[in-house]
């Protein structure tokens, strides 16, 4: 027997992504602008959204340019699986100081729209269909500040998608920051006040600004991250922000049309040691299998990556380093991040995109595309293996997702090639956007649920909770796209079902919180369940 | 540009350690931190077997991010006097890229004494922020923090006066900080100069159209030099960029009472109750407008 010293089974393992930027058509490279300003808006990144604009039953993908003259692209998905630059004459041509992504039906037709978020601004472009977007300017969304990631998802449960934009800094970009040596760099967080985030709500179409109304005006912070999904179990969305530096905020809908801020007494304002952190991107999946989500939020390389798990419903604890979060080796700046079964052998993996806010060792090489002077902020990604009661760091068996450094800002997941296993898109600060295909070996079966309701124009239903029951076991998703950083997922949830070969059934609890049961069938497939259907 | 190089040639009793050759690159430090890294330097020379020696030196290194040569010497250090867990765990906390309170303290400098000043300010802790910006102006009077620090400090002590000579010698300096212009638009309010503060805070807030409190400022100034209805878009801006702020709103309802638009002052003062329940002036106000 020959033994391979030094070398785990996940070192040996085929690699679970391959850049397959290259044959995809996408061609993308972030621009911020002018370099050498210094100016904290450039350095933040810019996101994706992973949508199908179109209704063709295929994602097509979304990117965002920072430099305020450069135009946003869009890219349609042919049926070879190939992306066609579709941008001009689309509507989302536009260029601003553009930061992130939300996707939804604003009014309920069946066409998503899309949100973008800039610094100073959001701007919705209303889905006119083939292909076509135009920039409402009477949607009543003002939001006047630094916008980072924003969500679509129906806060009062009246079928129409309302909006909360997280909000960053009051920036000063006449206050200049420097490094040890005096040489310009970006100021970090703390020079800044935080702002308030703001929730919009949708009137039939047209938006009004309840963010005083609704309690999140009693609360500032510099807010990167944002999850809408019900915390507390009354099947009410709430909202959750990651804080850059500050402790994070839970808002609990109180279903009156008001929030309370409880991050600190359900245990997910500060890590364990009961620290702040630089909250950044967030992913939301069950990690444990116990029914209950998890949340992980990524922070700077010098601290540690935040794991709060759910063991009683609605309230958290740090479990990072249980899950073996504080004793892996290497540690990047982490931003977008996404819970996926690569895999599909049937428990949650990990992947997340780093890249640096000060200038220092990239611990590799850069990729091509990188603007030099972005190059010194660079860092490797990562990927982690679920192995039950621990994540592993596989990312030295993965050479295509995490042997280069960028900038890395966001993450968006979803199923490119509807193959049944995850692909990744990311971007990063001045560099390339990429796109990774699942190259795993298949460890079980799978299955795609996208979740509707006919009687809101056949749109997705955000904010549903979907179980489905296989092989003894009981796999909870959330089907809400916004996650990770500054960017829109594939809106269908992912399941890997280990040796499950077939489902038993289908629970579906419904934003009105009106639960379904729909009946098994077979897995490897993709299926569409509509509210009211059974 | 200097070079430092010290290469320890002794074996010191043959340990298993590699011997560390230090290259110290100060280029552009300030003269005085490249004499305190010198300083540390010589102590190492002239002990080359003291722990303590290379480990002050490595705390050093480490305050000034040179990552590297601050990573040899906690090794060095940690060899020398394997008992004490000191070098180690500062040596944790460099590769981990934090810098704990005995790291940071050792700054000095326009940077390092800055910041310092900036965090015990923030503190409220007036007392250790003093002598630290009377040091930082007198070594760096022609630097923007210095008179920024020294303008917030003395706004903060109610030394409107003071403030507002510090922050007119920040704008010759520096003619576009938007904090210069807001601070002294705030200390010349303070002064109840409000003719004059309109102008300065008007270019805060052109060259920063969210800055919510500066418009607040901008629309008080207004409303106090006898101009209210010019006061009324300032204070519409401060609430659009900071829905947050009460005292816009309370302000503005004020404003709007007086000229008879009750309606917009009761919807103006319901707001400042979402926002804070207890807020006696909404309280009051709401009272005297709708009794």
């Amino acid at each position: 027997m020959l033994a391979v010293i030094g070398c785990s089974p996940a070192d040996v393992e085929r690699p679970w992504l391959e850049d397959a930027t290259g044959q995809s058509g996408i061609q993308f490279i972030h621009d911020t602008g002018p370099t050498g300003r210094y100016l904290v808006p450039e350095q933040m990144g810019s996101g994706a959204a992973l949508f199908d604009y179109d209704n063709d039953g295929r994602l097509d993908i979304y990117l965002v340019h920072n430099a305020g003259t450069n135009a946003n692209r869009l890219f349609h998905q042919e049926p070879n699986g190939t992306f066609k630059d579709v941008s001009v004459g689309s509507g989302l041509d536009v260029a601003g100081y553009g930061m992130g992504v939300a996707v939804g039906d604003v009014n309920n037709d069946g066409l998503p729209e899309v949100l973008v978020t800039e610094y100073g601004a959001v701007r919705v472009f209303i889905n006119r269909g083939s292909g076509k977007f135009m920039e409402s300017k009477d949607s009543g969304l003002d939001n006047p500040r630094w916008a980072t990631s924003a969500a679509f998802f129906d806060f009062n449960r009246d079928g129409w998608l309302d909006l909360v934009v997280a909000n960053y800094l009051d920036y000063d970009p006449t206050q200049k920051c420097t490094d040890s040596k005096r040489a310009p760099e970006f100021c970090g967080p703390h020079g800044f006040p935080g702002l308030v985030t703001r929730l919009f709500q949708n009137k039939g179409g047209r938006f009004e600004d309840v963010t005083v109304a609704s309690g999140l005006a009693r609360s500032r912070g510099p807010a990167l991250g944002v999850l809408c999904a019900d915390f507390d179990g009354d099947y009410w969305p709430d909202i959750f922000l990651a804080d850059d530096g500050r402790p994070n905020r839970l808002f609990i809908n109180k279903r009156d049309g008001t929030f309370a801020e409880e991050a600190g007494t359900r245990g997910i304002a500060l890590n364990a040691l009961g620290q702040t952190a630089g909250n950044m991107g967030v992913a939301m999946g069950d990690v444990d299998g116990n029914g209950l989500f998890d949340l992980f939020v990524t922070h700077l390389a010098e601290e540690h990556h935040a794991l709060w798990t759910q063991d009683r419903r609605g309230f958290f604890q740090d479990a990072a380093a249980g899950w073996g979060f504080t004793k892996q080796g290497w540690r990047g700046t982490g931003f977008g991040a996404a819970f996926a079964d690569f895999d599909l052998d049937g428990d949650l993996d990990l992947a997340f995109v780093n890249g640096r806010v000060k200038r220092g060792a990239t611990g590799g090489p850069v990729a091509p595309g990188v603007n030099p002077f972005w190059a010194p902020y660079a860092q490797r990604n990562q990927i982690f293996a679920n192995q039950g009661r621990e994540f592993r760091d596989i990312s030295s068996a993965n050479a295509a997702f995490c042997g280069q450094a960028m900038v890395g800002r966001s993450l968006a997941v979803g199923d490119l090639d509807n193959d049944g296993d995850l692909d990744l898109v990311t971007t990063s600060t001045g560099g390339p956007a990429k796109i990774y295909r699942n190259t795993a070996e298949r460890k079980g079966h799978w299955l795609i649920v996208r979740v509707i309701d006919p009687t809101l124009g056949g749109r997705d239903a955000y904010g549903a909770e979907v179980n489905v029951h296989a092989g003894g076991h009981r796999h909870w998703r959330l089907a809400h796209p916004a996650f990770s950083y500054l960017c829109s997922n594939d809106p269908r949830v992912h399941f890997g079902l280990g040796t499950a070969a077939s489902f038993d059934a289908i629970e579906v609890i419904w934003p009105d919180a009106t639960k379904e049961t729909f009946p098994g069938g077979r897995a490897d497939r993709m299926i569409e369940l509509r509210k009211g259907a059974r | 540009m200097r070079f430092v190089t010290l290469i320890l040639l002794v074996c010191f009793g043959c340990n298993k350690y590699e011997v560390p050759s230090i290259n110290v690159d100060t280029t552009g430090f300030e003269p005085i931190i490249a004499a305190q890294i010198e300083s540390a330097e010589k102590n190492v020379s002239a002990a080359p077997r003291s722990a303590e020696a290379w480990g002050k030196l490595a705390m050093l290194l480490h305050a000034y991010e040179l990552q590297e040569q601050a990573d040899a010497c906690y090794h060095r250090a940690a060899a020398l006097d394997r008992k004490s867990p000191r070098w180690s765990r500062l040596h944790d906390a460099l590769e981990h890229g934090v810098a704990p309170a005995e790291i940071a303290e050792l700054r000095i400098g326009l940077k390092g004494w800055s910041d310092e000043a900036q965090r015990l300010l923030s503190a409220r802790n007036y007392t250790i922020a003093a002598p630290l910006i009377d040091q930082l102006i007198k070594t760096y009077p022609d630097a923007p923090e210095s008179w920024l620090l020294l303008g917030r400090w003395r706004l903060e002590q109610n030394d409107c006066a003071g403030a507002e000579q510090a922050l007119r010698r920040l704008l010759q300096i520096s003619p576009d900080s938007i904090n210069a212009h807001w601070q002294l638009g705030v200390a010349l309010i303070c002064l109840e100069r409000y003719s004059e503060a309109i102008p300065i805070l008007q270019r805060a807030v052109d060259l920063k159209p969210d800055f919510g409190e500066a418009h607040f400022n901008l629309g008080f100034a207004l409303a106090r030099s006898g101009n209210g209805r010019a006061a009324i878009p300032s204070f519409r801006n401060a609430i659009r960029y900071n829905p947050d702020l009460i005292d816009p709103y309370i302000t503005l309802a004020d404003l709007l009472a007086q000229t008879g638009e009750t309606r917009d002052a009761t919807n103006l003062l319901a707001r400042v109750l979402q926002l804070d329940p207890e807020d006696e002036r909404a309280k009051t106000l709401l009272r005297r407008i709708a009794p």
